[in-house]
């Protein structure tokens, strides 16, 4: 009696085997990668109700990050500055500017801005500036080149990892005091040595236990 | 099937399984009738059950791609920044609860000027830096959705100027007639401010009724004292220098006036930090296990209402053990009592052992009498200035049950043509056999101010919001006389809250 199946339906299972993994690993690999912060996130620039440039006002005039988020380095949050703030200069700067009308208007009729959120940790992770930046990490390390962006986006994931990498080992960032918000700042040959320095003497320690961020 | 059930009588004893069934309501006879219950059938119905699994299916499996997309959050800085607010870090502001005739000092912690946590004032002598259970939760009052927002007549909304419009025109009726039937119904109070504003109505309308009521009160407690001493007085107790306590229902950890103060005071007379410090030694007898119970080192389990022969049998108990309690001999011949013999006798022994330095405290609950004895037994046992102290109430407004009841007696006999209701939800809170109820409606004019729109405002004219303590100015003291302010922290979120101070 004549075979049923012909010889090379042996070689079903394996294959069969293989598409599945293949697939499976492929789903897994797809979400790993594209659902994570690394793609979802960063380079996140949205528009925001004023083309404010950070690259003319931080980079080129060279403005400090902290005239305008003032609470860095004392409270949790930076923050975004009041309309009061803009209208400092542009009652005299450009008063006219076609692209200041928004502003104005928050202004005249005192209805506070909505600018739209760049960086953002989930609610179930603790993030405070003031600690950071009093710690001499410089505003670069997490936000990017801001004096070089016309329009803002995400520079860094804002991932556990991102986060960890830098809790773990943070020498790398410390900055000598004075260049915080240095936006041009390189590290300079010896900067373990002062960083390690500076660590041991501020005893910085940065927490790398659950409780550290999730309060 | 109907068939069935109403002739079931015939083959036996009829059972029912609802009381619609009973009642033989037409509803019930409807229902028996159908072959299906209302809500069952596909058709007709507008949103059919289908319709809905499709719609709910095809959202649970949209719902999950929603997530791929970064939800859009928005930063709203201030326009013109505040002064000493730094978005992130909270300010903390102090100011004082009012909880009936206690005063409770509070330090409230704000974000961006929105108060989110009341804690107690370590400065304040009467919270000594803890709050209690309704401290902690009237921050949740203050954010209530269900508060009332706005003026009502007879559930309608209104402006507060029209309330106003009518207000001026009613009272102008009573000011020849002196305030003859006009009354107020208040919640007690123990503010100055109310206290020379009530002293100002009295003096427009001297003829007008003045009540005030409070469903949980000192009253027993107070007339209690003055069964016993012949005068009104509050007692404030220092469980910190009591080395024996005896509560007789009294909840004096989380329920009782100054709770906050006994408990920091229990706590201190508990507290053993070097070898030679000793505990207080606590006795309640209670009929339900609470706090104080918990804290007990011996309970006694009894009834409510036998607390008081409870009481008698320890005042003779006492009296025999050669420590006489006055008043003692209108208790009648001692011959024997039914509690534990054991119990009773070694707590008399451990009360006169401490005499001066123990403490037996009553509960609001338990009438007047047991207060009296219980102030009998303080003062046989040389406790008074010492672990109790009494203090005249002074301008604090007290609940009275018997003004209460005359108010709805003049009431009932037309004698009130306006009624003022100040705080509080009596249609609820009173006695039912009062009959407040039918008794409100007999009144041509009712204004009512509350924080809810409540039963009471249900069967008023007008219902006036009011505003939370953290939303005004005021003042209260406390039995020993501590003034404290009542800061406002917030504008009144709903525009129409007032305020019980008026004019603001």
């Amino acid at each position: 009696m004549a075979q049923i199946f012909p010889e090379w339906t042996n070689k079903l299972p394996p294959i069969v085997a293989g598409i599945v993994i293949l697939v499976l690993v492929g789903t897994v690999g797809f979400f790993w990668y594209y659902g994570s912060p690394y793609y979802t996130d960063v380079g996140y620039r949205p528009e925001q109700p004023v083309p404010y440039s950070h690259k003319l006002h931080a980079g080129d005039l060279g403005l400090d990050c902290r005239y305008c988020h003032t609470g860095v380095e004392v409270s949790p949050v930076a923050g975004v500055p009041p309309t009061q703030t803009c209208m400092n200069c542009h009652v005299m700067v450009k008063p006219e500017s076609e692209k200041l009308k928004a502003i104005r208007k928050s202004w005249e009729t005192g209805e506070p801005m909505e600018w739209i959120r760049i960086h953002k940790v989930p609610d179930y992770a603790y993030f405070d500036h003031s600690i950071h930046i009093n710690s001499q990490i410089g505003c670069s390390s997490c936000h990017g080149r801001i004096d070089r962006m016309e329009v803002v986006s995400l520079a860094e994931p804002l991932s556990m990892k991102w986060c960890l990498n830098c809790h773990r080992n943070p020498a790398p960032y410390i900055r000598p005091p004075g260049n915080v918000t240095n936006m041009r700042w390189v590290p300079s040959k010896d900067q373990l040595a002062f960083a390690n320095r500076f660590i041991s003497e501020k005893k910085i320690d940065p927490p790398t236990d659950c409780t550290g961020c999730h309060r | 099937m109907s068939k069935e059930l109403t002739n079931m009588s015939s083959t036996g004893k009829e059972y029912w399984r609802s009381l619609e069934q009973l009642a033989k309501t037409p509803e019930f006879e409807a229902f028996l009738h159908r072959e299906f219950p209302e809500g069952t059938a596909e058709g007709g119905a507008t949103f059919s059950r289908r319709n809905f699994l499709t719609l709910m299916g095809a959202s649970l499996a949209l719902a999950g791609l929603t997530s791929c997309r970064r939800p859009v959050e928005k930063i709203i800085p201030y326009v013109i920044a505040p002064e000493e607010i730094i978005p992130g870090i909270p300010l903390y502001y102090a100011t004082s609860m009012p909880f009936g005739t206690e005063a409770i000092g509070l330090v409230v912690e704000n974000h961006e000027g929105r108060p989110t946590k009341l804690e107690g004032n370590p400065k304040h002598p009467h919270s000594l830096g803890k709050a209690n259970t309704f401290a902690q939760a009237a921050i949740l009052d203050l954010y209530d959705p269900d508060r009332s927002q706005s003026v009502l007549y007879r559930g309608a909304e209104k402006s507060w100027s029209e309330f106003l419009t009518a207000w001026k025109a009613l009272i102008k009726e009573y000011e020849s007639s002196d305030g003859e039937g006009l009354a107020i119904l208040s919640e007690s109070f123990a503010s100055p401010t109310l206290a020379r504003l009530k002293k100002a109505f009295r003096q427009r309308f001297p003829k007008a009724r003045w009540a005030t009521y409070e469903p949980v009160s000192d009253e027993n407690i107070l007339s209690g004292v003055n069964i016993a001493v012949g005068e009104i007085c509050h007692p404030v107790y220092h469980f910190e220098e009591a080395r024996v306590i005896l509560s007789l229902d009294s909840d004096f950890l989380q329920l009782e006036h100054d709770n906050i103060r006994n408990a920091a005071g229990f706590a201190d007379g508990r507290r053993v930090i070097t070898q030679d410090d000793e505990m207080n030694r606590l006795y309640v007898v209670e009929s339900a296990m609470t706090i104080t119970g918990g804290m007990a080192d011996h309970r006694y389990r009894l009834q409510s209402r036998r607390i008081g022969a409870f009481t008698a049998a320890l005042a003779l108990e006492l009296t025999t053990r050669d420590v006489p309690v006055s008043g003692v001999e209108a208790l009648g011949a001692y011959t024997h009592h039914p509690f534990d013999e054991k119990w009773l006798g070694a707590l008399a022994d451990d009360l006169i052992r401490n005499a001066g330095r123990s403490l037996v405290v009553a509960g609001r609950r338990q009438p007047a009498e047991v207060h009296a004895l219980a102030l009998a037994i303080n003062s046989a046992l040389n406790n008074i200035n010492r672990t109790v102290e009494y203090y005249p109430p002074g301008d604090i407004e007290m609940s009275r049950q018997e003004d209460l009841i005359a108010l709805v007696q003049a009431a009932n006999s037309g004698d009130v043509t306006s009624l003022v209701i100040l705080g509080g939800n009596p249609v609820y809170n009173t006695p039912v056999d009062l009959a407040f109820k039918e008794a409100i409606d007999k009144i041509t004019h009712t204004v009512h101010l509350s924080t809810h729109v409540d039963e009471t405002s249900r069967h008023v004219e007008w219902h006036i919001p009011e505003a939370h303590f953290l939303e005004c100015w005021g003042d209260v003291h406390t039995p020993e006389g501590t003034l404290s302010i009542i800061q406002p922290q917030i504008e009144p979120l709903f525009g129409g809250a007032k305020r019980k101070y008026w004019p603001p």
